[in-house]
């Protein structure tokens, strides 16, 4: 090879190294969007000042506002970018998002902490909400809160905000409730077996062991049980989310009684009941076998393909969402939410997701009034972040707002930004503009809601920190034990006592 | 008899003058390793360390050490990772030579080939997916895995294989088997390839049979090649991790968890993660990594008179 040849080839392999290094620096993020653009763009980046002041009071208008969201924000290809422009057009502000695929937000949240590089604003379930805000994570808005122009408008539910004090300091906000999950029944197959819509325990088995035991498909074949679920129990509060007809009472977690006691749910008798209760249902084969591996994706294509006529999931749209998708399967087919039973009582409302500030922003004040006030203005910042876009997500028409096609999947209709209107906490200044909600939606969610209550509280300090992973896993692995039939509930209860006794002591002398 | 002149060095700055172009070449290479192998083991240093991510690293010595060597799920967990990594690099390595020997008895280049490319395309799937497949055929209900046994008689009722603590690691050595020994048998092939002809025909004319010929030519010609492979793979021996994340489930915990499921619960699904603490996991993992390819080379040196360190 001639020497030049071979100084243009080491050189140009050399420049190919050095550029690959640089491409191996991209941000963890799956997509974001950023105004004018409808593809990637920059990593989250901390709110600044603003070169303009467009301020009232006291409160200095940020330029930009960076916000690191989930799989219940709206993604890039349902939209994301119409949703950040229009936000500019109403505020000014440039609204960063950042994306991160659903399963691992969690983990990348953390990472983003431990990093430094956090957004401004990020979401939070219940249970994360507690441990950052008791770990210095999040900014304290409560001054915000109080001296707010939405709260002096009476229009929200303040029920849902002071829910989320921690020794009366708020350190997030929430637009919409926690919601909960109900039971869908398949009607048409307690039609067929001449079946009523249960309301006691004995009449959901006997329901469930007909789904199991007497065809309701008519195909012939012995091929369908009662219920699935995505786990016996939830990974997350309030836990008995899915199969909350077995958990009855029980709350298997650390609660605080009435007289101020902090107890362990888990280690009463209650959830000894719940366990037998599972137990038998679960040999008796009318509990999904895969029940200790189903995902929920999983378990919903299972009800939609009809392997079986119970599945408790979200109430509200997915009323919508599950009723479609059997129908796709099943023409003559219809899904039927039904109310709690007499020992369930009522159904659990999670404690609400929250939308916190981080304690890195620089200007927490100006993001709590020009995004988190925006939010639930009841008017055209409310109406972007729970209905979208005109012209992308909806349309207005003589009777009001319809909602359009998903932008990303064309069959299904598209449901919300980020702030489910169904779960709004926050009054509309004028009226809901939707024209018509569907009925499925409204029918499972006033279901609901005559039938609901708030989860326990959910609490974190730095022994619960130390312990959560170990005892949640103690706890799933015992439960799926018992449940599948290689422990009796006493075993059971006696290897949980032994392999969790001293840190269940310790949490409990923290909290008492 | 006169030995040879000695041929003197040329200088460094010389040499260096000469090469420059290579070395030039090399040094994004050295960066490279440089910030992304040997700069992040600075990282190792937080294991004496409390580390959430709210509050900055705190010195408490030896103490995530002793909670971890303390702590029963480790211990277990350390053990379904020694057996379930050794048994994996026994049944995958003996596969892949199995595998290859009978691929190299193919006569038709073509079909050979094929049949190569054939099995190592699983190789190529994501453990996701890989998971997905076998979680379908394996499901107790309609899967056909079960269906098959059942029609047989070989089993009563379904079996849940994937939630049956006895059935458990059988399922997933044989997954490892389906999806890796493919791509095992690149590199064995490669080593039949190269073993002179002349041999067999040597072999054939002094009568030796097919088994015999395989005995005495073909296998300790890959007896080497078998050496290095299973030396390279012990050191991966303690990463066991994806392929038991998508397939293991509460239910099979104390026979399928292993120390990076372990750390993955202890770090990443709780919410106020101690990084400390996983990286105490961490080091320790290392360190018996480490130990393992040191003693292996060892061994092979005393048997074979040679390693590959």
């Amino acid at each position: 090879m001639k020497l030049s040849s071979k100084k243009f080839f080491s050189l140009g392999l050399g420049g190919l190294l050095a550029f690959s290094m640089v491409g191996c620096g991209s941000s963890s993020s799956s997509t974001s969007a950023s105004p004018e653009a409808s593809t990637e763009a920059t990593p989250a980046a901390s709110s600044e000042a603003p070169a303009e002041s467009a301020a009232t009071d006291e409160v200095v208008k940020p330029e930009k506002i960076s916000m690191m969201v989930n799989g219940t924000f709206c993604d890039v290809a349902s939209g994301q970018a119409d949703v950040v422009n229009k936000y500019k057009e109403l505020t000014g502000i440039d609204l960063e998002i950042t994306t991160i695929d659903h399963n691992s937000y969690n983990d990348q949240l953390a990472l983003a902490f431990a990093s430094g590089d956090v957004a401004d604003v990020v979401i939070l379930s219940a249970e994360y909400y507690a441990a950052y805000a008791t770990q210095g994570a999040l900014a304290d808005i409560t001054s915000y809160w109080e001296a707010s122009e939405t709260k002096a408008s009476g229009r929200i539910d303040e029920t849902y905000i002071d829910s989320l004090y921690i020794d009366d300091t708020l350190y997030a906000f929430t637009p919409a409730r926690g919601n909960g999950c109900i039971t869908y029944l398949r009607q048409d197959w307690l039609d067929k077996l001449g079946l009523a819509v249960p309301t006691t325990y004995d009449e959901y088995i006997k329901v469930l062991e007909a789904f199991t035991t007497q065809d309701p498909d008519g195909n012939g074949q012995n091929d369908t049980y009662g219920v699935t679920g995505a786990g016996i129990i939830s990974t997350e509060a309030p836990w008995t989310n899915y199969l909350p007809e077995f958990w009855q009472d029980s709350y298997p977690d650390f609660y605080e009684k009435e007289d101020g006691t902090w107890v362990d749910g888990f280690g009463e008798q209650a959830t000894a009941d719940a366990l037998q209760r599972l137990k038998d249902a679960y040999s008796a084969g009318i509990i999904d076998m895969e029940v200790t591996t189903n995902k929920t994706s999983a378990c919903r294509d299972k009800f939609y393909n009809g392997k079986c006529g119970a599945f408790t999931y979200w109430a509200g749209k997915w009323n919508m969402t599950i009723d479609e998708n059997v129908k796709n399967l099943f023409p003559d087919a219809s899904v039927v939410a039904i109310p709690a039973i007499a020992e369930l009582g009522s159904y659990t409302e999670r404690q609400s997701p929250v939308i916190a500030i981080t304690s890195k922003c620089e200007n927490p004040a100006g993001v709590f009034k020009y995004l988190f006030e925006t939010m639930v203005d009841g008017g055209e910042g409310q109406t972007l972040f729970s209905y979208g876009v005109e012209g992308v997500q909806y349309e207005m028409g003589a009777d009001g707002l319809t909602q359009l096609a998903d932008p990303e999947t064309k069959d299904t209709t598209f449901s919300t930004v980020f702030v489910d209107p169904v779960l709004m906490i926050a009054d509309w200044t004028d009226k809901d503009p939707i024209a018509a909600r569907d009925e499925r939606i409204s029918t499972s969610n006033d279901t609901f809601l005559a039938s609901s209550k708030l989860a326990p509280v959910i609490v974190s300090n730095d022994v619960m920190s130390n312990y959560a992973a170990s005892l949640k896993d103690i706890r799933t692995v015992i439960v799926s034990e018992v449940v599948t039939g290689d422990m009796t509930v006493e075993e059971g209860m006696a290897s949980y006592q032994e392999q969790a006794g001293s840190m269940v002591e310790e949490i409990l002398a923290s909290l008492n | 008899m006169a030995t040879q002149p000695k041929v003197a060095k040329k200088p460094l700055k010389v040499r260096l003058y000469t090469y420059r172009w290579f070395y030039l070449m090399l040094v994004p290479v050295f960066i490279f390793v440089f910030f992304f192998n040997y700069l992040p083991m600075l990282g190792i240093r937080f294991a004496f360390y409390d580390y959430t991510p709210f509050k900055g690293p705190t010195w408490c010595g030896m103490d995530n050490f002793t909670k971890l060597l303390s702590n029963a799920q480790f211990w277990s967990a350390f053990s379904n990772t020694w057996i379930l990594s050794v048994g994996k690099l026994i049944v995958n390595t003996f596969a892949s030579v199995l595998l290859s020997l009978l691929i190299n008895e193919i006569a038709g280049i073509h079909l050979k080939k094929f049949v190569q490319t054939l099995v190592y395309l699983p190789h190529f799937l994501s453990w996701v997916v890989v998971a997905s497949i076998f979680s379908i055929i394996l499901s107790p209900q309609n899967g056909f895995v079960n269906d098959i046994l059942v029609t047989l008689g070989i089993l009563d009722e379904p079996v849940y294989f994937l939630a049956d603590t006895k059935a458990w690691r059988w399922v997933f050595f044989i997954v490892n088997v389906w999806k890796d020994t493919g791509w095992g048998t690149v590199i064995f092939l490669a080593t039949l390839t190269g073993i002179s002809p002349e041999l067999y025909e040597a072999a054939r004319m002094d009568g030796a049979t097919r088994t015999q010929q395989m005995k005495y030519i073909t296998l300790p010609a890959l007896a080497d090649t078998i050496i290095i492979v299973l030396i390279l793979n012990l050191a991966k021996i303690m990463n066991l991790f994806e392929s038991v994340l998508v397939m293991y489930n509460p239910k099979v915990y104390g026979v399928a968890d292993v120390l990076q499921t372990y750390v993955y619960r202890q770090t990443l699904t709780t919410q106020v993660p101690n990084f400390g603490y996983s990286t105490a996991v961490g080091l320790f993992r290392s360190l018996i990594g480490c130990a393992l390819v040191l003693g292996c080379n060892w061994a092979s040196k005393k048997v074979r008179g040679r390693g590959i360190i």
